[in-house]
């Protein structure tokens, strides 16, 4: 009869072993765990069930995203990153191209508007001239 | 230029980093408690919420746990306490101290946010369910604070007994001791139910006896 003789310590670590398997999402072992300890199905049935209850009920919950924005900004004083931030923290590489392209962008916008400019001025010449 | 090259470090770089390095970082960096506070914002306020029973009660002492834990970082070492154990054993201190002023212990129903967690059933059986699912967050209320904080750190936020014995300041041993205990009282507080007479406890005892789950 020694067998049905459960130890606290066995039943003990029977549960842990189940719990950390529910979890984990592997549910379909808790038999071939229970079988593992020296523990009369009697004294683990209706706890095990009891521990799937709570694996149920008790569900995590997400904070409001709104209370986790303005907490952090309140505790780091962080403002919202505009452009000028968020560029900062690109790697150099591609802060440099960032800025090459931009210069070349103004430079290409500037002379075409440049251009257009000169091809109105000299449109407008020609009937003076005439 | 020279901005250019000397900029702060990124903050995908400190999400690379170890608990511990960012402490350190902390003390003189906003940005490196900044991530401590991503990685710990939700498991602190889901604590919080169980212990306390609503949204805004919960909202409130979080917020008080980050400014105590960064008021207090510069003083933290280490010493055998992870960061998280010191920032649960922040939040643990906060609800006692809640429930002391509030003379409160009574039971409070969680909001209805919870539902929405549960594996939805067929109508006939939503009810019960909600019933029983309450009953079993009544009990959860009525046992001690620590057997509580137990449940709570196993169940929502999923930490091994060698974690909680780090917040709870006990051996791995202890935590598995304590857990058995928990789980046969709530059983007998259940059972009580039923001896009492209500209907809910005894739906809930049969089921697990039959194994439902």
């Amino acid at each position: 009869m020694s067998h049905l003789q459960s130890s606290d310590t066995e039943l003990e670590k029977l549960l842990a072993a189940v719990t950390d398997a529910l979890l984990a999402d592997d549910g379909g072992d808790v038999d071939a765990i229970i079988n593992r300890y020296a523990v009369p199905r009697f004294e683990v049935d209706s706890l095990v069930a009891l521990i799937r209850r709570l694996h149920l009920v008790l569900v995590g919950v997400q904070p409001s995203r709104r209370f986790v924005r303005r907490l952090k900004h309140d505790l780091t004083g962080h403002a919202r990153r505009d452009v000028i931030s968020r560029v900062r923290y690109l790697p150099p590489r591609v802060q440099i191209a960032a800025g090459v392209a931009f210069v070349i962008g103004f430079m290409l916008l500037s002379r075409r508007r440049l251009l257009a400019d000169a091809l109105r001025d000299k449109q407008q010449e020609v009937p003076a001239l005439q | 230029m020279k901005r250019l090259w000397n900029r702060k470090p990124k903050p995908q770089d400190l999400t690379k980093l170890a608990d511990q390095e960012l402490v350190e970082l902390a003390k003189d960096n906003q940005d490196a408690f900044g991530e401590l506070y991503e990685r710990y914002i939700t498991k602190i306020y889901n604590y919080v919420y169980y212990r306390t029973g609503n949204h805004q009660d919960a909202e409130d002492l979080t917020a008080l746990v980050f400014y105590r834990a960064m008021a207090h970082i510069e003083n933290y070492t280490e010493r055998g306490v992870p960061f998280q154990a010191w920032l649960y054993r922040i939040a643990h201190n906060l609800v006692a101290n809640w429930h002391r002023d509030r003379g409160r212990r009574k039971i409070i129903p969680l909001d209805e946010f919870v539902a929405h967690g549960l594996q939805a059933d067929a109508p006939d059986t939503q009810a019960e369910d909600k019933e029983e699912r309450e009953l079993l967050l009544t009990a959860i209320r009525r046992l001690p604070e620590e057997r509580q904080q137990l449940l709570m750190l196993k169940f929502i936020e999923h930490l091994s007994n060698a974690e909680i014995g780090e917040i709870m300041d006990r051996t791995e041993g202890a935590i598995k001791s304590l857990y058995h205990r928990t789980l046969m009282a709530l059983r007998d507080d259940l059972l009580m139910q039923q001896q009492a007479g209500h209907k809910s406890a005894e739906l809930l005892l049969r089921r697990l006896e039959n194994k439902e789950g």
